[in-house]
């Protein structure tokens, strides 16, 4: 029997039914969030040190036995992610540069530069859109050739981690696409290498046999995969991936490398000791971040003071902290930080004075004073700045004055990790390219075009500095650079180069024929060590001449050899030492330096705030007195810039601080004429102000001695 | 000192004081003009020394060209800095040397009834409006507090909080100086007229 409910009474129930059903999805799709939010990993949670004894595991999770007979390398993914949430550490700040899902760019640091002797190329580089860099996808350097060039100095993933995958479908935004495609691609040998891992051995290690060096000559070698499991000197290796041709499915297996795992790492239960710390020590951020002044390469170097934070027996991470996400505190003011609560005093001025002095700091400018309050962490002290003007806060970081080498009318050249490959065993001179020079003090902002130089925010910071150069398509008051390896392919018989481009490019020795010419025919075969200084100084001008002219020949052969492939409209450029060289119209091969409106931003050096070596405060900038920076001659605005080129015999650019800055020196120059005499004047203005003081008071008791007099003869 | 950091702290923008102070002292002397231009009120008329007068001048003008360069620089800039900071200085080194000038001419001892020196008679300044002789008195003090503060910050003896203090202690000094200058100045011209 059915029963005939009325359809007002049924689509109460349904929607009653439905109502049920909605509330019972939602409470279980909470309950399960619920659950998910929960600790996913056990931890121990101690202040004392974890000690791991671990399996190892593959990449493709199989437990690794090193008696095998072809043993694999260890993965870290795969080892230390069976405990460790991998997925949220791999896009930290180190590991996130390219595809920047957590990290933001924030205030540019040093970037990847592209060094290749061979064609003068100091190309800037970076993912993340720092002004003054270039994009290795724009330029059409493939994922794969960044890793190799740069992964040394990285702790894997970010490029490593997408070799491929961006690379083809990233076509040269900048570049239009028959250039692109005229030129050769760059190399890519991801299938071969497969990727760079995140090794966090090379950060959390505790010293002990872990190598970052050769972790550094691992990726050198193309030995991606095998670089933690070598480097950790669990193994040692027999070969080099980059030795495989780049069909890798025709190679022998016999050709890959071979690791051979040191069976005494291993304990009976297969397991290893990892001496891990959780604080990274200073040794493994240094494998990276090390600045060191070029004299310091010869002898200078234990004359050379280490950071005072260092000498007060701190840690790099004692400051630029990171929780489980990675996410480094960099240490300047306004840093965006998904916590900025926790990083507000992990700034220099957080840390020493305890809250924002300066309003421009959104961070900092926090109503919330126990947070405020919070400076000193660490026992850092509170500086007094006695008699400092408050109007320096406004203008200068605290780096401006306290970090870098000392301000000099020259620039000190410098050596960095990253980019002169500082810890791996070599032989050094201090005057390898890339010239970086430091300090220059620049507004903060003051990135290639000045753009926003002139707002308040523009503080004065130490900045290094270096020139780039490279091969480019000039357009449309722009240059573009050209993908350098495709660049190498164009012009190695034109530019005759084997290894260094500066010393090669030049090189001129006279021929016997050229020397009768010169010397004569009794002369010519004379030895060199018996020429006469006239003799010396005809063939010295014959070098210089004939060495101008191959310099010219060569690179306008070049010029034209790059013309070739470049699409209508489009010009072949050489950037070095400030200016854009371009082949001059006509058959003679000679260069043409192109105007600044035509060749833009490009031909501008470099720059890069920097942050360390913090010096003590009785060598801060100003410690001696205002006219450290309030003088004519002061290096803060007359240190001398002199860009570096590739080309020798050309005239380069050479820079005042002061012109980068934009400073208006007619007014500096009455500024700084204020200061001359200040000891005077302060003697001066206080007899001035004491008389005046005696003068008003002897004004107030003679009022008030006449009022009581004359209240007196009132009264009687 | 302390109160006046948290008063700006919590939102007082000093440009905001600025143009108060600025249209109070201005609205006061108005009303009081057309009042006394309307009332039949006619005293003596005050003169002073060509001395006093052309000290006062130049006293007056630089006030006027410390105001312009710092009030005058935060209501339109929002910052007192470039060209108006320079200029500021400058002058103010010459306004520390005038003000004892200034203060001698005009001598408090002379606002007081004593005839000194005979050149400026008590009947002239001693005798005078007491808005010209209280407002006066306001011109000296702050004159003191304005460049002995400025002064003091040159010496190596306050921090940076102290700086920002006194700092503060300047720029309101500063106001107070300016505006009883303004009314000093209403308060003279109002007895040359023989408004009062």
């Amino acid at each position: 029997m059915t029963v005939d409910w009325p359809p007002q009474f049924r689509r109460s129930c349904f929607i009653l039914r439905s109502f049920i059903m909605i509330a019972l999805i939602v409470g279980l799709g909470a309950v399960s969030i619920a659950a998910d939010t929960g600790p996913k990993y056990a931890r121990a949670d101690t202040d004392g040190h974890y000690v791991h004894w671990i399996e190892l595991y593959d990449a493709n999770s199989t437990k690794i036995n090193p008696a095998d007979a072809n043993p694999r390398p260890y993965s870290s993914r795969k080892t230390c992610g069976r405990c460790h949430d991998f997925e949220k550490i791999v896009h930290g700040w180190h590991f996130d540069a390219v595809e920047q899902l957590k990290s933001e760019s924030g205030r540019p640091g040093q970037p990847w530069v592209w060094n290749d002797p061979r064609t003068g190329t100091i190309l800037p580089l970076s993912y993340r859109g720092w002004t003054g860099t270039y994009n290795p996808d724009a330029v059409g350097i493939s994922r794969w050739s960044v890793t190799k060039q740069f992964g040394g100095f990285l702790p894997g993933g970010g490029p490593g981690s997408f070799a491929t995958s961006k690379s083809d479908e990233a076509s040269p935004a900048e570049m239009d696409k028959t250039l692109a495609s005229s030129l050769s691609k760059s190399p890519d040998r991801e299938t071969i290498t497969g990727s760079l891992p995140v090794d966090c051995m090379l950060c959390h290690r505790s010293g002990g046999e872990y190598n970052p060096e050769i972790w550094s000559k691992q990726i050198e070698a193309e030995n991606f995969e095998y670089a933690p499991t070598v480097a950790s000197g669990l193994a040692v290796i027999e070969g080099s991936l980059s030795r495989v041709r780049e069909n890798a499915s025709e190679t022998d297996p016999d050709d890959l490398p071979k690791l051979t795992y040191d069976m005494n790492r291993f304990r009976p239960d297969g397991k290893v000791f990892f001496d891990i710390v959780r604080k990274p020590h200073n040794a493994s951020c240094n494998h990276c971040h090390t600045n060191l002044a070029a004299q310091a390469i010869d002898t200078q170097r234990w004359a050379h003071d280490d950071d005072i934070h260092m000498r007060a027996g701190m840690s790099c991470v004692d400051c630029h902290r990171n929780g489980l996400d990675h996410e480094m505190v960099r240490g300047y003011p306004g840093q965006n930080h998904p916590q900025p609560k926790l990083i507000a005093t992990l700034s220099c001025q957080g840390c020493h004075l305890g809250g924002s002095l300066n309003s421009h700091d959104a961070n900092l400018a926090m109503s919330d004073n126990a947070w405020r309050s919070m400076g000193g962490r660490m026992g850092a002290p509170k500086p007094l700045h006695r008699g400092l003007p408050p109007l320096h806060f406004e203008k200068l970081t605290c780096t401006a004055c306290h970090s870098g080498p000392l301000a000099d009318m020259t620039p000190v050249r410098q050596l960095t990790s990253q980019l002169h490959h500082l810890g791996v065993h070599e032989q050094r001179t201090g005057n390898e390219a890339p010239a970086i020079v430091a300090p220059i003090m620049l507004p903060i902002r003051t990135i290639a075009s000045h753009e926003d130089s002139d707002k308040p925010q523009a503080l004065y910071t130490p900045h290094r500095m270096m020139w780039p150069a490279f091969w480019g398509v000039m357009h449309d008051g722009r240059i573009d650079p050209l993908e350098p390896e495709s660049v190498y392919q164009l012009t190695r018989k034109t530019l005759k180069v084997k290894k260094d481009l500066s010393e090669e490019i030049g090189e001129v020795k006279p021929a016997l024929s050229d020397r009768k010419r010169i010397l004569g025919d009794d002369r010519y075969k004379v030895k060199e060590e018996e020429w006469t200084p006239a003799e010396v100084d005809a063939i010295d001008s014959w070098i210089e001449e004939q060495s101008r002219f191959q310099v010219d020949t060569r690179i306008a052969e070049s010029l034209d050899e790059l013309q070739k492939v470049l699409p209508e409209g489009k010009q072949a450029v050489y950037v070095t030492g400030g200016k854009a060289y371009r082949r001059s119209v006509g058959e003679d091969k000679k260069l043409e330096i192109a105007s600044s409106a035509e060749a833009g931003k490009a031909i501008e050096p470099t720059v890069w705030p920097l942050g360390h070596n913090v010096r003590p405060a009785r060598m801060a900038l100003g410690a001696s007195g205002c006219v450290e920076c309030h003088s004519d001659g002061s290096p803060f605005f007359a240190t001398r810039i002199d860009a570096v080129s590739f080309l020798p015999g050309k005239e380069n650019v050479s820079v005042m601080a002061h012109e980068l800055q934009q400073a208006d020196m007619n007014r500096l120059k009455q500024w700084n004429s204020l200061f001359a005499s200040r000891a005077a004047f302060k003697y001066f203005a206080f007899g001035c102000l004491g008389l005046t003081t005696l003068v008003v008071l002897s004004g107030l008791t003679n009022a008030i001695g006449n009022r009581l007099g004359a209240n007196r003869r009132r009264s009687s | 000192m302390n109160f006046i950091a948290r008063l700006m702290e919590k939102g007082l923008q000093f440009d905001n004081v600025i143009v108060c102070t600025g249209i109070a002292v201005a609205v006061g002397i108005l009303l009081h003009a057309v009042y006394a231009a309307f009332s039949s009120q006619r005293k003596s008329r005050i003169r002073g020394s060509w001395i006093a007068r052309l000290v006062y001048l130049v006293f007056a003008t630089l006030v006027v060209a410390l105001t312009a360069t710092s009030f005058g620089s935060i209501l339109t800039a929002g910052v007192m800095e470039h060209w108006a900071l320079l200029a500021h200085i400058a002058i103010a080194g010459a306004f520390v040397f005038v003000l004892l000038v200034f203060s001698i001419a005009w001598s408090p001892l002379k606002l007081s009834n004593a005839n000194v020196d005979g050149q400026v008679s008590a009947d002239t300044i001693g005798n005078a409006w007491w808005l010209s002789r209280w407002s006066l008195w306001c011109v000296l003090w702050a004159s003191l507090v304005v460049a002995g503060s400025m002064l003091v910050a040159m010496l190596p003896i306050f921090d940076t909080i102290g700086m920002h203090e006194i700092t503060m202690i300047h720029r309101y000094a500063g106001l107070v100086l300016a505006g009883s200058l303004m009314v000093n100045l209403y308060a003279f011209a109002a007895q040359r007229l023989g408004w009062r």
